[in-house]
C-alpha cells in the first residue's frame, strides 16, 4: 500500500502533508497528556520498532503464499489510536529513509493512509462492535477482527482515490503526467484485493495476536482503555467528509459496478437482456439516478450531496429502529427490569 | 542519544578500522541453507515447500544484511560519503523533489544521468546499487503501469494495433492498440520513479543512520521525534533477534508437515510475546535513561564543519537545479 514517489502530483502531496502534520501534532499532545512526558519516548520507540517488525513479518496463507500485515489497528486496540498513529508513522519514516520503501515526498500521504486513517477508523469500528463487552468475550475478538478489516479497507479505498484522481488533475494533451489509472480502475482493484485477500489476513493476524495478549497480559489493555473514546462529533465529521466526497463519483466517468442502466449495458454487451429491459422501466428508485431530472453542472453536485444526506438519514432511522426493536425484545425476555450497567465509556461509542 | 546511536551505527562484525574485507558479511553466512553452493543435500521429497519458519528467518536475515551492507557502504571514502550529512540531506532531497515533480523527459533523463554518475563516484558497485534501487520499485511500477500503454487506458494515435474487429464482444473492446500517448506516459512514469528511487537510495546507502538522524535534527525536525526514531531503529535489531531465536527454537524441533493454520498460531504467539517484551524493555530502558541522568532533553555531539567540498557540491547542485527548473518551465511544447 506504500505509494512511491513519482506517482502523485504536487497538489496531492501537499494535501497529504497538510492533513498529516496537524494530526501528528494532536496525537502528540494527547499522548503527552496520557503518559508522563519523558517516558513517552521509549514507549513510542518500542511501538515504532514493533510496528516496523510487524510490517516485515509475512503471514502464512493457505497454499504456501504469504502476505504482510500493517498492524496499525492491532496497536490501536492495545495502546490507543494516538500511540498507534505516532508509532506507525515513525516506522514508515524509518522505512522511507532507510530502505527507500515508499517515497520520501509521499510520506505524508502514506502516513495519512496507514498511520492515521487505518488506526483511527479501525479503532472506531472496534469500539463500536465491542461496546461494553468483557475483554475476554468472543465479541471482543469479532470487534478486533472487523476493526482490522475495516481499517485496512478504508485505507485501501483512500489510497485508490489518491491514485485515481491523478489522471483527472494532471492530463496534458491526453497524456497522464503521473499515475495514469482513473478511479474506475483503482477503486475496484485496490478495494477488491484488500477486501477479499489482504483484509482477512490482517484480521486473522490481529485476532491471533489479540487472543494471546489478552490471555497472557490483560493489564496491557488498560492503556488503550484510558484514552478518550471516539466522540460522536468525530463520526459526524467523518460522515461529512464522505458525503462531501460523494460527487467524486461524477468524475469517475463510467457507471459503478452493477449500477449501469440498460443503455450502458447495451453498449457494452451489444444487447439488453430481456428481463432487465422489462424491470428497468418499473424500478427507477426514489431519487432516480441520485439526481433530479434536468439538473446539471453545479446542481448535479448539490443533488448528489442531498441524495447522500437523505441516504444517511434513512439508514440512521433504520438502524435506530432496529436497535429500539432489539432492546424491546431483550427487555421482554429478561424478566427482571434491572438496567444493564452502562459501559465505562458512556456518551460515546 | 549518543551511546544508543553509536551502537546502532556499528556493524556486528566490526573490529575497528576502515573498510576492510572483514567488515563485510561473509558470503557463506548469507547463503540460503538449501543453496546449491552448500554441501550435498539429501534428495528432497516431492511437493515439499520451504517451511514457514525458514522463510521467516530468510526475511529477517535479508533485512539485517541490508542494514549491515548499508553501514559498510556508508564508510567507504566516496564523494557522497565525504559530504557533510546536512548538506547531503538537503541537496539530495532537493533533487528528489525536482525529479518527483518534473514532467519533461529531458529533465528526468539528465537527473537520472546525474544519479548514475554519483554511483561510481561514491564507490558503490553498479550491481549492488541496481539490486538495491531498481529491483523492486521500478520493476513493480513497470509491471503495474504496462496496461496504460494500451488504448483502453490511454486513447490516442495507434502505434501498433493488437486486434480490431467490428462488433464489440463485451468485455473486450472492439479495438486494442498500443498508443503513442500511452507509451509516452508509461516511459515518463517509469523514468521518474527510477530517478527518484535512485536518489533516495544514494542518500540512505551513503549515510550512516546516526548521521542521517543528526542531519534531520540539524535541519529542524523536532528533537523528540528524531530521538524516537533513533531508539526505535536501535531496538528493531533487538526485536528481530528475539523473533529469530523463537523461530529457530521452534523450527529445530519440528518434524513432518505443518499446516499454515499452525504457522499462523505460532506467528500470533510470537508477535504477542514480542509485544509484551517490547513493553517490558521500554520500561527498563526508561529507568536506565533516568538513572543515567536523562531529563527529557537529548544532547548529541556535533562536530560537523562545512568544508570546501560541501560548498562546491552545493553550488553545483544549485546551478543544476535552477537550470533544470528553468528548462522545465520555459522550453517549448513537451
Amino acid at each position: 500500500m506504500h505509494i512511491p514517489d513519482g506517482y502523485l502530483g504536487p497538489e496531492t502531496i501537499a494535501a497529504g502533508w497538510a492533513v498529516t502534520v496537524p494530526v501528528w501534532y494532536r496525537a502528540n499532545r494527547r499522548t503527552k497528556q496520557l503518559l508522563s512526558q519523558p517516558k513517552m519516548i521509549p514507549v513510542l520507540a518500542f511501538g515504532a520498532a514493533f510496528s516496523f517488525l510487524v510490517m516485515m513479518l509475512n503471514v502464512p496463507v493457505a497454499g504456501g503464499t504469504t502476505a504482510h500485515a500493517v498492524g496499525a489497528v492491532l496497536i490501536a486496540v492495545i495502546a490507543g489510536p494516538d500511540i498507534a498513529c505516532l508509532a506507525v508513522s515513525a516506522a514508515l519514516v524509518i522505512q522511507a529513509f532507510f530502505f527507500g520503501d515508499g517515497g520520501i515526498l509521499t510520506l505524508g500521504i502514506n502516513c495519512l493512509n496507514m498511520a492515521i486513517v487505518m488506526p483511527y477508523a479501525g479503532y472506531a469500528v472496534y469500539r463500536l462492535v465491542a461496546g461494553g463487552s468483557d475483554l475476554q468475550s468472543s465479541r471482543r475478538l469479532w470487534a478486533a477482527g472487523i476493526g482490522a478489516w475495516c481499517g485496512l479497507v478504508t485505507a485501501a479505498f483512500l489510497n485508490a482515490v489518491e491514485l485515481g484522481i491523478q489522471p483527472l488533475l494532471h492530463t496534458v494533451n491526453g497524456v497522464a503526467q503521473y499515475a495514469p489509472y482513473g478511479l474506475k480502475t483503482t477503486i475496484p482493484a485496490m478495494v477488491g484485493s484488500h477486501a477479499l485477500v489482504v483484509g482477512p489476513i490482517e484480521a486473522a493476524f490481529t485476532v491471533g495476536v489479540f487472543v494471546v495478549l489478552r490471555r497472557q497480559s490483560p493489564e496491557l489493555f488498560e492503556a488503550g482503555a484510558g484514552t478518550r473514546p471516539v466522540r460522536r462529533r468525530w463520526i459526524v465529521a467523518l460522515l461529512a467528509v464522505f458525503i462531501a466526497a460523494v460527487p467524486l463519483g461524477l468524475l469517475a466517468s463510467g457507471g459503478a459496478f452493477a449500477e449501469s442502466d440498460s443503455g450502458e449495458i447495451a453498449q457494452r454487451i451489444g444487447y439488453v437482456p430481456e428481463g432487465l429491459a422489462r424491470l428497468g422501466g418499473h424500478w427507477s428508485g426514489l431519487l432516480p439516478d441520485y439526481s433530479w431530472n434536468g439538473a446539471g453542472g453545479v446542481w448535479t453536485v448539490v443533488s448528489y450531496i442531498v441524495s447522500a444526506l437523505v441516504g444517511v438519514a434513512v439508514l440512521t432511522v433504520i438502524f435506530w429502529l432496529l436497535v429500539r426493536l432489539r432492546r424491546r425484545v431483550a427487555g421482554a425476555q429478561v424478566a427482571t427490569p434491572t438496567k444493564v450497567a452502562a459501559p465505562p465509556t458512556d456518551g460515546a461509542l | 542519544m549518543g551511546p544508543l546511536v553509536s551502537v546502532a551505527a556499528r556493524p556486528p562484525a566490526s573490529a575497528g578500522g576502515a573498510s576492510r574485507p572483514s567488515d563485510e558479511v561473509p558470503a557463506w553466512l548469507l547463503a540460503p541453507a538449501d543453496g546449491a553452493g552448500g554441501p550435498a543435500q539429501p534428495a528432497r521429497p516431492r511437493r515439499s515447500r520451504r517451511l514457514f519458519g525458514d522463510r521467516l528467518l530468510g526475511t529477517l536475515a535479508a533485512w539485517v544484511e541490508r542494514a549491515v551492507t548499508s553501514d559498510e557502504v556508508a564508510r567507504r571514502p566516496g564523494l557522497l560519503q565525504r559530504l557533510d550529512p546536512r548538506v547531503k540531506l538537503v541537496t539530495l532531497l532537493a533533487l528528489v523533489v525536482i525529479a518527483a515533480l518534473a514532467t519533461r523527459m529531458t529533465v528526468l533523463a539528465v537527473l537520472l544521468a546525474l544519479a548514475l554518475a554519483l554511483v561510481p563516484a561514491s564507490r558503490i558497485g553498479l550491481r549492488q546499487f541496481a539490486a538495491r534501487a531498481w529491483l523492486f520499485i521500478p520493476l513493480f511500477t513497470a509491471a503495474i503501469m504496462l496496461p496504460a500503454i494500451f488504448s483502453i487506458v490511454t486513447p490516442g494515435r495507434a502505434v501498433l494495433t493488437v486486434w480490431s474487429h467490428g462488433a464489440p464482444f463485451w468485455p473486450l473492446p472492439s479495438t486494442l492498440a498500443v498508443t503513442a500517448p500511452g507509451l509516452f506516459a508509461f516511459a515518463r512514469l517509469v523514468l521518474r520513479v527510477t530517478t527518484v528511487v535512485s536518489f533516495s537510495v544514494l542518500l540512505t546507502l551513503t549515510t550512516p543512520w546516526s548521521d542521517l538522524l543528526k542531519a534531520m535534527r540539524a535541519v529542524g525536525l523536532p528533537r523528540g521525534f528524531v530521538f524516537v526514531l533513533a531508539v526505535a531503529y536501535r531496538y528493531v535489531f533487538t526485536l528481530v533477534r528475539l523473533v529469530q531465536d523463537m523461530t529457530v527454537a521452534r523450527t529445530s524441533r519440528l518434524v513432518g508437515r505443518v499446516s499454515s493454520r499452525e504457522d499462523r498460531h505460532f506467528l500470533g504467539g510470537t508477535v504477542a510475546a514480542v509485544f509484551g517484551k517490547s513493553q517490558a524493555t521500554s520500561e527498563q530502558v526508561y529507568l536506565a535513561m533516568i538513572s543515567r541522568g536523562y531529563t527529557g532533553e537529548a544532547h548529541t555531539l556535533n562536530t560537523w564543519r562545512l568544508r570546501r567540498l560541501d560548498v562546491v557540491w552545493s553550488a553545483v547542485v544549485a546551478v543544476a537545479l535552477v537550470t533544470l527548473v528553468w528548462f522545465e518551465l520555459t522550453a517549448g511544447a513537451r
